[in-house]
């Protein structure tokens, strides 16, 4: 700075200089600032919070849901084994008398179809199940897999009142205005029943322990892939009568469970995690407004937990976040992923780099193009009064600038009093010039009287008698300090009455030493004092 | 300040071309618009528009940003009641979607003007190539409305292992099928056979009386409410034809959709859309839990006499809710993706449709099919093709009201009438209160 105001570049170029300096320690201040308060974070992180938002509240609305019907089904289950044990026939060890009995089957669907379809009615999922460990006919071709029961199916689209009968009796859903579905068949297949072995292995566990999330699979005969929340139903003395439980589709899933999101394009996956491989578990769902189609296949996971993520499936690569929930007792836990398209935080990141330069830039742009524009505005009329000052024309326009203008008056001031003392002064030198002449005139005066002072001195010198002359040189050595001053005034040509005003004295004691002073010079008058006086004056000059 | 007024020009124009360098498409690959569709094309099943959807969606969807979301799929009537809904904004009803499966009487509920008209994004040399008819059925108030896609026919199904063992036991042959004579008269052999089962449901019953009256040379005649005029004798000459077997219980009307009484062996026989040949299990399971296969026979519909006989086309195209020109871009270009040549044939012939353009009718001959009961149908389709007239009914506002009405009360009144019937009642005279229903339903059908 030093160095920059020793510099001898115009105003101009300095006031730019300071200007652009000022400019960029306020962009520097303005960045600084946005940074300290967070509004200009990087994407990344801008993306990071906004994802972090999104898991917090799809693990809140996954944690809540299948809570939810966790307890649906345990009750699901304890209604319906509380109905086979009110039933002598059939409860306990009689409940094996259900295969091949038609008609008990009938009557046991004829009341649980009511009581599932109102369930079904009133809870968020697409399907309800019994399938009670029994079949209708033992002998026909693989009926050692075949379950008789209830299955009934939302629209997978819609949570209204209109049901279709997957499974059970046809006639019977019929009369009850529950039509068959499309792909009907009377009854269960266990074996087509995804994790039935390890629903059935639950049996042994307490009630409120026992249920599970089955693997995802594709109801036979559609393209619906569903997930069971299944809970087994076990009588009082641990009689296992069959399985029961919620169906959730993944398109149910998808239309119902869509994240409010802020992101453009939001995935949202429930995944399995087998040997550090993770599975779709079929429920997926995207932000409200769009919709993104899930990954499929074996997904990759690579980066940190709880950070950002490149997660991948398929052909498709994301970018998110992970993590853990653990749904129920008897599955391992699930992982949520939350996540956008690689493209768009691709361009997101991108986005905000170019915004930042470009923001750079422009702001760089208007300072600079600022700095000239008003340094050239604020200096042009100063640059033009100093013009105005160097060709003296100042006072031919005034200026815009009060201060320059006052500056005009100041000069304005200096030049009248300059002039005026330049009037003193030839005065002045008209007095000197007057006061010389008259001065040379005296002086010519002074030398002519002194000329006639010698020359009578010379002409009287022989009138003097050398005695009276010896006796007045003397004489001049015995005289007091005031009578030589006395002597000095008389010969400097003053009258009595101006040495008394000169001493201070009275003319009376002038007189007085008038009389002493002729006693010690041995004169009589003061004509012959001045004679002796002049020609000793000549004396000494020759 | 001129040289700064030109580098501040020159930075405006700068930006905007890096914010918005655009054509005239409204569409943005990296902004993707997500169309909501609602569609009748599998529901409940195997969707093959769903597999085409996701096939659009991985490939031009993706590189136009269209991204295609099937929210909903369901039947004729029950998307149309929804749609209705949706525009209302009825409680609890879904949004409105942005493309869906649509009849003309569901434009004229909805309004033509809120849907956009697809001769503004299809040239008329590009709908030269789609089958006139078609297009001028999906023409309202000159809106092309509804864009073609797929068209349905209507067919006889039939369980053919059930049929077999019945022909064996009875003589009767498919040949009998050609006719309506034939058919009943099959129809009473099977209920006596099958100690009174009945032999065929009927899914569209009141059409196949109105194309009873055309084949019979009648034209029908509406009423201002949008329904046949019940004082025509013909109108009441056709019913009676379906109204006797009916009433005895030979026939009867589909519980909603006459494969799902199939393959519950409640019945051997569905009249139904082609389009059901999705819908029908590969065998018929007994309530004793024992099965068989079906073996699906696919035959034309029997005709009325020797005359001219009609081929009935039916089904949806597709509608789009006017919103954003971007969205009508962008469901005109999956549109135009969905009915081109080949794409369009193995849509039409999975889903058991016709195809909309006029060469891939003749390309059907040498398709492969998916399997059998698809070859069935494309064969009695093409025996209607050949030998029928292709004939599109027209629409009316308020038709689907009274046939709505109609079927419920039918199914309501028909088994006291079998009943009675079998009893000895003259079947006749049950056949006249069935005419006595109809008249009742047409007083106020909407």
């Amino acid at each position: 700075m030093k160095r920059l105001l020793n510099t001898k570049w115009t105003m101009q170029k300095k006031l730019i200089v300071y200007m652009i300096i000022l400019a960029l320690i306020i962009i520097f201040a303005l960045f600084a600032g946005i940074m300290v308060i967070g509004r200009f974070d990087s994407a990344e992180k801008n993306i990071q919070n906004s994802l972090d938002f999104q898991m917090e509240a799809f693990e809140k609305d996954m944690s809540d849901y299948f809570n939810s019907l966790a307890a649906s089904s345990i009750d699901l289950s304890s209604h319906i084994s509380d109905f086979i044990e009110s039933d002598s026939e059939i409860s306990g060890a009689n409940f094996k008398n259900l295969t091949d009995n038609p008609e008990k089957i009938e009557q046991v669907q004829s009341v649980l179809l009511g009581q599932l379809s109102q369930k079904l009615q009133y809870h968020n999922c697409s399907g309800i199940f019994v399938m009670l460990d029994a079949t209708v006919n033992s002998q026909v071709e693989d009926a050692a897999f075949s379950r008789t029961g209830l299955y009934l199916h939302h629209n997978r689209y819609q949570n209204d009142d209109d049901m279709v009968l997957f499974r059970g009796i046809a006639s019977l859903g019929k009369s009850n205005n529950v039509m068959p579905h499309r792909k009907w068949r009377l009854e269960f297949r266990t074996d087509l029943f995804s994790d039935y072995d390890k629903v059935v292995a639950n049996a042994k566990l307490p009630m409120n322990q026992s249920y599970m999330l089955t693997d995802s699979f594709t109801l036979a005969g559609t393209s619906d892939e569903v997930v069971f929340l299944a809970v087994p139903i076990v009588g009082s003395a641990g009689t296992f009568y069959g399985v029961c439980g919620y169906e959730v589709s993944a398109d149910y899933f998808t239309t119902y469970h869509a994240q409010p999101a802020a992101e453009k394009r939001l995935s949202c996956m429930l995944l399995s995690c087998k040997d550090d491989t993770y599975i779709p578990t079929g429920l997926a769902c995207s932000g409200q407004d769009n919709y993104v189609e899930p990954l499929s296949g074996n997904i990759q996971v690579s980066g940190i937990p709880g950070k950002l993520s490149k997660i991948s499936g398929g052909s498709q690569s994301f970018i998110g976040i992970v993590k853990e929930i653990t749904l129920t007792p008897n599955n391992a836990p699930f992982t949520l992923a939350v996540m956008i398209p690689q493209s768009d935080y691709s361009s997101a990141v991108i986005k905000s780099i170019v915004q930042f330069v470009l923001l750079i830039t422009l702001l760089l742009f208007f300072s600079v193009s600022c700095c000239l524009f008003f340094s050239k505005r604020y200096l042009s009329p100063i640059l033009k009064g100093l013009e105005h000052i160097k060709h003296d024309t100042w006072s031919e326009e005034p200026s815009p600038i009060p201060e320059i203008n006052d500056l005009f008056a100041y000069l304005a001031k200096k030049d009248e009093d300059l002039s005026a003392v330049q009037s003193e002064l030839a005065a002045a030198a008209v007095i000197y010039q007057e006061a010389q002449q008259k001065y040379d005139a005296a002086q010519s005066e002074l030398e002519e009287a002194q000329s006639q002072l010698h020359r009578l001195t010379r002409s009287r010198r022989n009138d003097v008698d050398p005695d009276n002359y010896s006796a007045f040189l003397i004489g001049i050595k015995t005289l007091t300090p005031t009578e030589k001053q006395i002597l000095d005034y008389y010969l400097a040509g003053k009258s009595v009455k101006e040495i008394a005003e000169l001493t201070g004295v009275k003319e009376t004691t002038i007189r007085f030493h008038n009389r002493n002073i002729y006693s010690k010079l041995n004169v009589t008058s003061l004509k012959q004092l001045l004679l002796y006086a002049a020609i000793m004056q000549q004396n000494n000059e020759n | 300040m001129k040289k700064i007024f030109l580098c501040l020009l020159a930075l405006v124009i700068l930006f905007s071309c890096m914010t918005g360098c655009s054509d005239d498409s409204k569409l943005n690959p990296k902004k993707p618009v997500t169309l909501s569709m609602w569609h009748i094309y599998g529901e409940q099943t195997d969707s093959p528009l769903n597999q085409l959807v996701q096939e659009f969606n991985a490939t031009v969807g993706k590189e136009k940003g269209i991204v295609i979301k099937v929210t909903n799929m369901m039947t004729t009537p029950d998307l149309k009641n929804q749609l209705l809904a949706a525009k209302e904004g009825a409680p609890g009803a879904p949004s409105m979607p942005d493309l869906f499966s649509s009849r003309p009487d569901t434009v004229l509920n909805l309004g033509a003007e809120n849907l956009v008209d697809f001769n503004d994004y299809f040239s008329e040399e590009e709908l030269s190539q789609y089958v006139q008819e078609f297009v001028n059925d999906g023409t309202i108030d000159g809106h092309l409305a509804v864009f073609p896609v797929s068209r349905s026919t209507r067919a006889l199904f039939i369980n053919d292992s059930l049929f077999y063992r019945f022909a064996k036991d009875t003589g009767v042959s498919y040949e009998m099928l050609d006719t309506w004579e034939g058919f009943f008269e099959v129809a009473a052999k099977y209920y006596e056979w099958s100690g009174g089962k009945s032999f065929c449901a009927f899914d569209y019953l009141i059409q196949n009386v109105e194309y009873d009256m055309l084949a019979s040379g009648h034209e029908p005649v509406y009423n201002d409410a949008d329904w046949y005029d019940t004082s025509d004798p013909n109108l009441k000459a056709s019913w009676m034809k379906f109204a006797v077997p009916l009433a005895k219980g030979h026939i009867v009307v589909s519980d909603k959709y006459a494969n799902t009484q199939i393959m519950t062996g409640e019945v051997a026989a569905g009249v139904g859309s082609s389009a059901a040949i999705n819908y029908y299990n590969d065998t018929v399971t007994y309530p004793d839990n024992t099965s068989e296969k079906m073996n699906l026979k696919v035959l034309p519909l029997p005709k009325t006499g020797s005359g001219e006989q009609f081929m009935p086309v039916t089904g949806t195209g597709f509608s789009a809710y006017k919103t954003t020109e971007a969205k009508a871009e962008a469901a005109a270009i999956f549109l135009r993706w969905l009915t081109e040549g080949e794409r369009n044939l193995d849509f039409v012939v999975e889903s058991g449709y016709m195809p909309v353009h006029d060469s891939a009718f003749e390309a059907i001959d040498g398709y492969e099919f998916p399997s059998p009961a698809h070859k069935e149908l494309f064969s009695a389709v093409k025996t209607m093709r050949k030998e029928y007239t292709l004939t599109i009914r027209p629409e009316f506002t308020n038709y689907y009201n009274y046939v709505e009405a109609l079927y419920p009360a039918l199914k309501k009144l028909c088994p006291a009438l079998q009943e009675r019937a079998d009893s000895g009642e003259d079947a006749a005279l049950l056949a006249e209160e069935t005419w006595d229903l109809f008249l009742e339903i047409s007083k106020g059908g909407d």
